[in-house]
């Protein structure tokens, strides 16, 4: 227990070190990499899956899911991503993708945000009524 | 008719609403009905998260990228990457009257086959106990009908009194024989049409037991009557661990809804070192720091916040109680073990049995010296203070002299008439189990005891003797125990009529 929380900590530590003001940057990364594969610090391996998934949060923060029944136009993706950019306060790009289940509507995911209006979000919720 | 089409509009923009926030999160790993979730930034301590399938979890670790959560539900159909959603809601458990006479799991599902719940409230299993300036300190007794406990070890309305022992030394005989004469009371009381007559519920919590222990605990109160007053919640030992984590705060939720709605409830969890054990279990599954025993930190809490909740409230607050009979298990007698220890120090007080004195045949086997009630005796009527008011150190002296008396044969006649009472007393304090006695039969025999009576009765013969007295007071004496019952306590007119009616019980005993 206690090694996995020093496995934690090392990996935050080496996230730290990737982010450049306030998002991961690609260089930083580089150079991390670099350095664990140049050091190679104790359970090297758990530490590098360790940092993959802290660097995957991380940039997931930066991401909005966009999935809709329908393709959507720039415009659109470009309106949701200035809206999630000023909600949360940081850069956000906006990445569609086709769901059918969908019916209709959109459903919008920011890290473990979901904002959804869709016909299938309102009839399951009809259905629980 | 404007008024219709408003509501039907609403219901329809309910409906129309834009959109839901939601906070989700990934199943990172599954292992030991514990699911580690990525993501669920917004969910609670001790929210109730909803996994695929409508299966039910709860988070118990928050952590800063990810949700330690226990399952509650079947795991099979879970997965590495499903989603959980938060629900914004803490576990809650059905509770009110309909309860009463079922039995139930630490969800509050009924599982004895007759139906589902009338039930239509639900009380959040988790809760704040009532504060300082709600309680009340402890006037009112209840009774358990074990003539040893009545008299030395009273127990109050809202107290915390723990039954520790050994395996097999009889301390679930002993809740369930409290259980059957609150029964037993409030059948009388409510027949009697008395409107001050405060009927009091009761609450079997069985953690980590064996299904046939659980079936035979609901056979011997529904033998007795006294199902139809008790709600049985349920977590045997084949369910998993964290159903018998939840069952007490979910019995206690039950016992809540008594209790500030004014009414008063008994609440028996049997038994709390099978809970230490469910929760160390789901702690060590979580990773949480081990301590002593291996048990986690916090231990100590898990306990105290249940037990505190166990409470008499003054009349601003409805005037109601809970009272609490916890159990605890000891390995070998050893009650200075991390949990006999913690809950000795947050009950009032504790029933101490002895395995060396179930087997000489001393039933209930009470440690006189080492039980105590703290608060109880503020409780206790004054019939039972007038008659039993010596007893304990009367017995508390013999055991002690009893223990020096084997060495020697030389003993000077105070002593010897010492030993002679203290062994009628212990005798006298013999009761069968399921078979719970009222306080007036009690006040009765014990004034019997004060008033010398048995002491020309062989020792062999002084349980005889009780029973005879029991049957002959009950049998034919009725109004005298209804007058002891309503005025409470013996005085010069009572004490008359209890001489006539002993003097006439002894001319018919022959020993």
């Amino acid at each position: 227990m206690a090694l996995d929380k020093q496995i934690q900590q090392l990996a935050k530590v080496f996230l730290e070190a990737s982010m450049e003001e306030g998002s991961i940057s690609a260089s930083r990364v580089t150079e991390v990499l670099r350095y664990i594969e140049e050091n190679s610090p104790r359970h090297q391996i758990a530490v590098l899956k360790a940092y993959q998934r802290f660097v995957r949060i991380e940039l997931e923060k930066h991401i909005a899911h966009v999935e809709s029944a329908t393709d959507l136009s720039d415009s659109v993706l470009e309106n949701i991503s200035a809206a999630m950019s000023t909600r949360y306060n940081r850069t956000i790009k906006a990445i569609a993708s086709k769901n059918e289940n969908l019916i209709a509507g959109i459903r919008v995911r920011v890290g473990c945000d979901v904002f959804e209006d869709s016909i299938a979000n309102q009839l399951s919720a009809l259905q629980s009524l | 008719m404007s008024t219709v089409i408003e509501q039907i509009e609403q219901s329809i923009a309910k409906l129309q609403s834009g959109a839901v926030k939601k906070n989700i999160g990934t199943i990172r790993s599954l292992a030991d009905g514990v699911a580690k979730v990525d993501g669920l930034s917004d969910a609670m301590y001790n929210e109730m998260l909803e996994f695929p399938g409508g299966v039910i979890g709860i988070a118990l670790n928050l952590e800063e990228e990810e949700v330690g959560s226990v399952i509650l539900g079947d795991i099979s159909q879970l997965k590495e990457g499903d989603e959980v959603k938060t629900t914004g809601k803490l576990l809650s458990v059905p509770v009110g009257k309909g309860l009463l006479g079922r039995v139930v799991d630490a969800l509050g599902n009924p599982v004895d086959g007759k139906g589902p719940l009338e039930s239509s409230e639900t009380y959040p299993i988790e809760k704040l106990a009532p504060g300082i300036i709600a309680r009340k300190s402890v006037s009112q007794p209840l009774l358990t009908g074990i003539m040893a406990i009545d008299s030395m070890i009273p127990i109050g309305r809202g107290q915390r009194e723990l039954i520790i022992g050994d395996r097999g030394t009889g301390k679930t005989t002993i809740a369930i024989d409290t259980i059957i004469n609150q029964a037993q009371i409030n059948k009388v009381g409510l027949a009697s049409g008395d409107a001050d007559f405060r009927p009091v519920y009761s609450i079997y919590v069985a953690i980590g037991q064996k299904n046939s222990n659980v079936a035979r605990t609901i056979a011997v109160l529904e033998n007795a009557g006294a199902l139809e007053y008790t709600i049985i919640v349920t977590a045997p030992a084949a369910d998993n661990p964290a159903n018998q984590y939840l069952a007490p705060y979910a019995g206690a939720a039950m016992g809540e809804f008594f209790l500030q709605n004014g009414m008063d409830a008994l609440i028996v969890y049997d038994d709390l070192s099978k809970h230490a054990v469910a929760y160390r279990q789901i702690s060590l599954i979580l990773k949480r720091p081990a301590g002593r025993e291996a048990y986690p930190g916090d231990v100590f809490y898990l306990h105290s916040r249940l037990l505190e909740r166990a409470a008499r409230v003054d009349e601003k607050n409805g005037n109601g109680s809970l009272t609490a009979l916890p159990i605890i298990e000891t390995q070998e007698g050893d009650v200075s073990a991390y949990i006999p220890t913690n809950v000795i120090s947050i009950t009032d007080g504790q029933i101490f049995l002895e395995t060396d004195l179930f087997n000489q045949g001393i039933r209930p086997a009470v440690s006189v010296g080492l039980s105590v009630s703290r608060v109880g005796s503020a409780a206790q009527i004054k019939a039972t203070k007038q008659v039993a008011g010596k007893l304990k150190g009367e017995l508390a002296q013999f055991r002690e002299l009893a223990a020096f008396a084997q060495f020697g044969s030389d003993l000077d006649a105070g002593t010897k008439a010492q030993l002679d009472r203290g062994s009628r007393i212990v005798e006298i304090f013999k009761q069968p189990a399921f078979s719970p006695q009222p306080i007036e039969v009690l006040a009765g025999i014990l004034w019997g005891v004060q008033q010398n009576y048995f002491d020309s009765i062989d020792v062999s013969k002084i349980m005889d003797a009780a029973t005879s007295l029991r049957e002959f007071l009950t049998t034919r004496k009725d109004s005298l125990l209804t007058e002891i019952r309503t005025k409470a306590k013996i005085d010069d007119a009572l004490e008359a009529d209890l001489k006539k009616a002993l003097d006439e019980w002894k001319t018919t005993f022959s020993a």
